[in-house]
């Protein structure tokens, strides 16, 4: 029977954080680790879009056209063939308050997680972020040390600015990534003005796992706008490249193609059921330790099917953001980048509490027809419209602090599958603070164009067994144990008790590091 | 539906799109499409109705197709001239879809041309939508 010092469950961004505290020391990882089926094999959207290669960009099964029929039965970001690979783990339903399903998902059992769809903005949470979520047990400055060595690790490319106060320090920043030009025209007006007449609205450069300089080896990206086709780019940071990393330098083991089924935690190790996802077989691990980091929906499956307990709401928390675009009509008609990246920009308006983060898109990844059924107009008029409009619009994504409700809960039904509920959701109040503060950049929208997106639709998963000084049922310790365990420690996202309004990726990176150290120093 | 009523199909909305016939490799994706994916043949009677009415009548369908539009639900028009842009857009036929765009200096007067078109256009198709009955 195999035996390792540590187990830890899932390749994600919680994994590979904790599995980097742990290389080195009798470490497993179990994992499905799902790859592409197919490559990409341009390097820019124009190259592939030139090459006529309607396979690639629309996949050999129509993948990309999966919301053609259904609008937004998929995320533009897990449609394509080269990125379904990425949400093939445990399907589950969300339903809204009237009970209609409003989301058909699955969570991912991908080799590096949810990161391979991941818009790459990493930030740190500072105290205020946590006073304003509220219900953490822990400070921000416990994760301090951990913050800057995945910083280091990863590379983030960002700028101080008018929003260093809100992303937080941060230590070794790479140049900042290229913008558009409707964007360089939002920041330098904010820029000017900010001193002269100041307002409400803080705007910068977001923080992005994007190397836009040579990092330990990898190449800077090239920001071909394949964002939405490939999850392949040497350049974005994402969980596998740490996973390759661990696994090349042979400083843990990494079982592959295995699903963990089952988990008996005994007196002096856990003893794990696995089944390999290609023949079936099924074997059983012994581990001193067993870290879960399989991702939020897949760890509170795990956990509540162990205790064979169907129908028992947990609490869950996503960030369904609200999205309006944006016009500066002064860059209409202004060249198109030959190339960009998703994010441009991020901003927040003060004297609110909590505060909202708001993030804005070029959407010059997408192709075109995506857009041409949100464009009131006959499509042909659309299509020509949109070479001037695209110049000078972004899109603003509006996320909004997350606590739990009571409402907001996840289950097992009784065959097993994850049912969600999630009636209670955020209504965006910023919406229209934030578009008066924009249009004296020359920024302008009107709110009847913003869309809420569903829930689930966020990705930003957490909340199901929070942390706690002293947990209570289904709940975890700060050391990550859940609460009848000595043994068996949760590392994603579901620990994290409520959500700020950053992303909480980085976050959740460092605390499962930070329970990884835990474990190890606990002397058993 | 049978390939070669999509063919007579796909190259009336391309006409009405782009102003030109249909590309072979367009028409030919636009019937693998259809023999792949199961969905695009669905519809209520109405709605297949209105496609074969518009088609036999040569009507204005991208003039039509606004007015079908529904927040949850998309007309099979709809879908069909959606299917028509994608591989439009993916042929590296079709300049329309050119992602690059040398900048036009001033755009009022073509940005108000195009927008008094696309209001004519929708006028027109309104008026035929309720002539024929369409849905």
């Amino acid at each position: 029977m195999a035996w390792h010092n540590f187990v830890i469950v899932g390749s994600g961004p919680a994994g590979v954080a904790a599995a980097r505290r742990l290389e080195g020391q009798g470490t497993c990882i179990v994992d499905v680790g799902e790859i592409p089926d197919r490559d990409f094999a341009y390097t820019s959207l124009r190259a592939s879009l030139a090459a006529g290669d309607l396979e690639a960009l629309l996949g050999p099964r129509w993948e990309t056209l999966a919301n053609l029929v259904t609008p937004n039965r998929l995320h533009a970001k897990l449609r394509a063939a080269g990125l379904r690979h990425v949400a093939r783990g445990e399907r589950f339903h969300l339903h809204d308050g009237s009970g209609d399903v409003v989301l058909e998902g699955a969570g991912s059992y991908a080799a590096g997680g949810m990161s391979n769809a991941w818009g790459a903005q990493l930030f740190r949470f500072t105290e205020a972020d946590l006073t304003e979520a509220t219900n953490w047990p822990i400070v921000a400055g416990s994760l301090r040390e951990y913050y800057e060595d995945l910083e280091a690790h990863i590379g983030i490319a960002g700028e101080l600015d008018d929003m260093s106060e809100f992303l937080g320090e941060t230590a070794h920043l790479l140049p900042p990534a290229p913008i558009v030009s409707a964007a360089q025209h939002l920041l330098a007006h904010h820029n000017a003005r900010r001193l002269a007449k100041p307002g409400p609205l803080r705007l910068g450069r977001s923080r992005l796992a994007v190397l836009t300089r040579p990092l330990r080896g990898y190449s800077p990206y090239g920001f071909g706008e394949t964002e939405f086709f490939s999850t392949n780019h040497s350049g974005i940071y994402t969980a596998k490249r740490t996973l390759d990393e661990l696994r090349r330098n042979g400083r843990i083991e990494y079982c592959g193609r295995q699903k963990l089924v089952a988990y008996r935690e005994l007196a002096e190790h856990v003893e794990l059921d696995v089944v390999d996802c290609d023949s079936g077989a099924s074997r059983t691990i012994r581990t001193r330790h067993l870290l879960l980091g399989c991702g939020t929906l897949h760890t509170t499956r795990l956990v509540l099917l162990n205790k064979n307990d169907f129908g028992r709401p947990l609490p869950f928390v996503d960030h369904p953001p609200a999205l309006i675009p944006i016009f500066i009509p002064r860059m209409f008609g202004s060249a198109l980048p030959l190339n960009s990246f998703p994010v441009q920009l991020v901003a927040t308006l003060t004297g609110v509490s909590p505060r909202s983060m708001i993030s804005f898109y070029y959407p010059g990844g997408l192709l075109w027809s995506d857009l041409l059924p949100d464009i009131p107009l006959p499509m042909d008029a659309s299509l020509k419209l949109l070479t001037y409009l695209l110049g000078g619009m972004l899109v603003a994504q509006i996320w909004e602090a997350s606590r739990p409700s009571h409402a907001n809960r996840i289950q097992l039904d009784p065959g097993g599958a994850l049912r969600l509920d999630y009636p209670d959701r955020g209504c965006s109040a910023d919406l229209g603070r934030l578009l008066r503060a924009l249009s004296p950049l020359g920024a302008f929208s009107l709110k009847r164009l913003a869309t809420m997106a569903p829930p689930g639709w966020g990705f930003h998963y957490a909340s199901s067994l929070p942390m706690r000084r002293n947990p209570g049922l289904y709940e975890t310790h700060t050391d990550g144990r859940l609460w009848d365990s000595k043994r068996i420690r949760v590392i994603d996202g579901s620990v994290l008790p409520s959500l700020p309004a950053k992303n909480h990726s980085l976050t959740l990176m460092a605390n499962a590091a930070r329970i990884a150290d835990e474990a190890r120093r606990c002397g058993y | 539906m049978e390939s070669s009523a999509l063919r007579l199909e796909v190259e009336y909305l391309h006409r009405q799109m782009f102003y030109r016939e249909a590309p072979q490799v367009l028409i030919d994706g636009y019937l693998r499409a259809h023999s792949e994916i199961a969905e695009l043949h669905c519809g209520s009677a109405q709605e297949l109705r209105t496609l074969e009415v518009a088609r036999t009548n040569g009507l204005d369908a991208l003039g039509i197709e606004p007015w079908l539009r529904r927040p949850n639900h998309r007309h099979p028009l709809t879908i069909k001239l959606l299917l028509l842009s994608y591989l439009a857009e993916c042929d590296a036929l079709h300049p329309e879809f050119a992602h690059g765009w040398p900048g036009a200096g001033r755009l009022f007067i073509p940005m108000a041309g195009l927008g008094i078109m696309a209001l004519v256009r929708l006028v027109h198709g309104g008026i035929q939508k309720a002539r024929y009955g369409l849905a």
